[in-house]
């Protein structure tokens, strides 16, 4: 499945979030999110070695979850405080939906991964988007990496420079912090610069047109792949908004 | 026609008013290897962007006097245009690689060249082998180290294939190996008739040009044949292009 | 724990005068992850605070990547450091900061202040020695001037050239005083006269006890100053 074709990819990551954004059911939402581990399966990704990178922003979406379940008001109460209803299974059907929901459209995105960017740059090219535009999509995506490392490289410089950054108090990191923005704007900026002045250099737009080392061909299995995910989302869909 | 042809070219940065080029004139025939040097800041990256046409292009600043290559003005033709004529690599390889892949950087100038895909892959597969880094072909260029980076820049240039190439300090980072593996790549593009223009702080390493240009705050102090140039150690001694260590 | 290799080093360390090493390898292994094969393989070895040390290698050998262990960059998969005999992970950049002081390969990427002189006076005040604004502007003049970066006072760092990016990253962490100082490919874009003023200043630096490790291919320079060449060779370290 990996060698399939990324405009197929992008179809699928469409489909999957589609649904995963109209279903309103917990269980139906449940299932949607294991079928796409197992895509991710199949792609041989980690779906929860990449989740522990973001590890650091559970806690706020567990405070998110329990807020959600005590705000949503209706069905059985659970429990309840003096007249006041604290959690009731509405509630909880909600956060649930939540979960899965988020859980889904985070790991449909990851069949992207999948492809290299430069295919992408192909897929858009030859969906007739002007070659400019998608060579700026993917400069854009290889200056995200960039950017976290100039970000990485000031912070250890900083600190071999002698300024315990762990060991200075809230209000003064976050003053020190704005002070480097600055320059570490202006750094990138810079890049950007050089790296236009590279690309043109290298004779980049001297013709209206120009070729490609790949191009792509959709195989059989991209017509099935994604023949079988726009029936399965319209049938899904259809049979939602029906009832 | 000659290669390239610099009349009287002055420039001085918008910003602070300095003057980095002042009065230059040279020109270089086809199938020479010139050698630029000089201290830092003596303006020898300058020129080279100069010769690229990023100045005026990309850079602003006051620039008088004429630079054309292969017979094109700088200042009439943009960019892209004049890098059919002129292959510049430039002194950080950081700025220089942008694509997923090592194949895909070299694959770059020949794609905008609208050339035939067998072309391209064939230009790939050359390039790859004689700056012997065929094993990083499926690499991230990001990845590698910094080195290797130089090489693959230079790589993406040599697909080009122009009939100028301007090499700014790009044999500084590599090791011998690579050092010698450049230098026989200019040496055999020099005998396909291709003009070269390195510019270099080591003595050693522009000895395979032909002609040495000594550049010392923005003039050109001394135009000559290398071995003329080189052998003048009291010259050299007294611009500080040599030092007794 | 006790491999013949490291024990046969500290014999040889023992031999140096009974100099004890200030930076300690035991059997490091290092591999990037989702790598395979590591860059550098269990590896022993003894840095001093005397002399130059140099270390050389083919492009891509893991030179640069050998320097980032030292400075606690990256950390060991395998294996331990010791510096000054503390274990490196149990000490906080700014800790080896202050002892050993790192020019990055490519120094703009440590350069972060707005002008040069601020550059400067960033390290100083963060000595700690509770020195005074004019004290401290006193040795930002001192310093400026030995590195000849007095022109380029008011100057955006990032506007000079590669040569005067690196010597300002040398001078920026020159006052920090460091034991060590680690310098990844210090002669690239410097001309030859620079080049001889920063070996004249690594003679000063060696001369008032202090170590340094250079990561060069720049043979004519290693060959004039280094006292201790070590070749990385397939990941593992050959001594010359």
């Amino acid at each position: 499945m990996s060698d399939l074709d990324p405009r197929t990819k992008i179809v699928s990551i469409l489909c999957l979030s589609t649904l995963a954004v109209f279903l309103n059911e917990p269980w139906p939402l449940l299932l949607l999110f294991v079928f796409t581990l197992l895509i991710l399966l199949f792609l041989r990704i980690n779906f929860f070695r990449i989740t522990m990178r973001f590890k650091k922003l559970l806690p706020l979406l567990l405070l998110m979850l329990i807020i959600q379940s005590i705000f949503t008001a209706g069905g059985e109460v659970l429990i309840s405080f003096h007249d006041i209803n604290i959690l009731t299974s509405n509630g909880i059907n909600s956060a649930l939906c939540i979960l899965f929901r988020l859980l889904t459209l985070f790991s449909s995105a990851m069949i992207i991964m999948t492809s290299s960017s430069k295919d992408y740059v192909l897929a858009l090219t030859q969906l007739k988007i002007p070659y400019e535009i998608a060579f700026m999509v993917l400069v854009a995506l290889r200056f995200l990496p960039i950017f976290i490392e100039e970000i990485k490289d000031t912070l250890v410089a900083i600190q071999l420079r002698g300024v315990d950054l762990q060991r200075i108090p809230w209000r003064h990191k976050i003053k020190f912090y704005t002070r480097f923005l600055a320059p570490l704007l202006s750094r990138v900026m810079l890049k950007a610069h050089q790296l236009a002045i590279t690309m043109e250099a290298r004779a980049f737009r001297v013709y209206r047109r120009r070729t490609y080392l790949r191009l792509l061909q959709y195989s059989v299995a991209d017509y099935v792949v994604m023949v079988f995910f726009a029936i399965a989302t319209i049938v899904v869909l259809a049979r939602d908004f029906l009832y | 026609m000659d290669a390239i042809v610099v009349n009287q070219l002055s420039y001085s940065y918008q910003v602070s008013g300095r003057q980095i080029l002042k009065n230059i004139s040279f020109k270089v025939a086809p199938g020479e290897i010139v050698a630029l040097i000089g201290l830092s800041g003596c303006g020898k990256s300058t020129l080279c962007l100069c010769l690229g046409g990023i100045i005026p292009h990309y850079l602003g600043g006051e620039l008088t006097g004429r630079v054309s290559v292969n017979g094109k003005d700088t200042k009439e033709y943009k960019v892209a245009q004049l890098a059919l004529e002129v292959g510049l690599v430039f002194q950080d390889p950081d700025t220089q690689l942008f694509s997923p892949t090592v194949e895909d950087e070299i694959a770059f100038a020949p794609e905008n060249l609208c050339l035939p895909v067998e072309e391209i892959g064939s230009r790939i597969n050359k390039v790859l082998d004689i700056l012997g880094i065929s094993a990083l072909r499926k690499e991230n260029p990001n990845r590698l180290s910094g080195g290797q980076k130089h090489l693959v820049a230079m790589g993406a240039v040599l697909a080009l294939e122009p009939a100028i190439l301007v090499l700014d300090e790009v044999l500084a980072q590599l090791d011998p190996v690579g050092k010698k593996t450049i230098n026989d790549i200019l040496l055999d593009l020099r005998q396909q008739g291709k003009t070269i223009l390195i510019v270099e702080h080591d003595l050693e390493t522009v000895s395979i040009a032909d002609r040495v240009l000594v550049l010392e705050n923005g003039l050109l102090l001394r135009d000559g044949q290398a071995e003329t140039v080189l052998a003048d150690r009291e010259f050299l001694l007294r611009h500080k292009l040599e030092c007794e260590v | 724990m006790f491999s013949a290799n490291g024990f046969i080093l500290r014999v040889l360390s023992v031999k140096r005068g009974w100099l004890m090493a200030y930076i300690e390898l035991e059997n490091v292994t290092f591999c990037y992850p989702g790598q395979s094969r590591p860059v550098l393989r269990d590896i022993n070895l003894s840095i001093y605070k005397e002399g130059v040390t140099a270390i050389t290698g083919a492009n891509g050998s893991g030179k640069t990547t050998f320097s980032k262990l030292l400075i606690g960059i990256l950390t060991p998969t395998k294996g331990w450091i010791k510096l000054n005999g503390q274990l490196l992970t149990s000490l906080t950049l700014a800790q080896i900061g202050r002892r050993i002081g790192y020019v990055f390969q490519n120094p703009g990427k440590q350069l972060f202040c707005e002008t040069v002189e601020e550059e400067i006076a960033f390290g100083v005040r963060n000595l700690g020695l509770g020195l005074s604004t004019d004290q401290v502007a006193q040795k930002v003049r001192m310093v400026l001037d030995y590195f000849e970066l007095t022109r380029y006072a008011q100057v955006y760092p990032l506007s000079l050239s590669a040569g005067e990016k690196r010597r300002l990253a040398i001078a920026a962490v020159f006052v920090l005083e460091p034991d060590l100082l680690l310098l990844d490919e210090p002669t690239t874009g410097l001309d030859p006269y620079r080049k001889k003023l920063l070996g004249d200043y690594l003679d000063k630096v060696i001369a008032a006890k202090r170590g340094v490790v250079i990561i060069s291919h720049d043979q004519k320079f290693i060959s004039r100053y280094a006292t201790r060449l070590i070749k990385l060779q397939e990941g593992q370290f050959v001594e010359e």
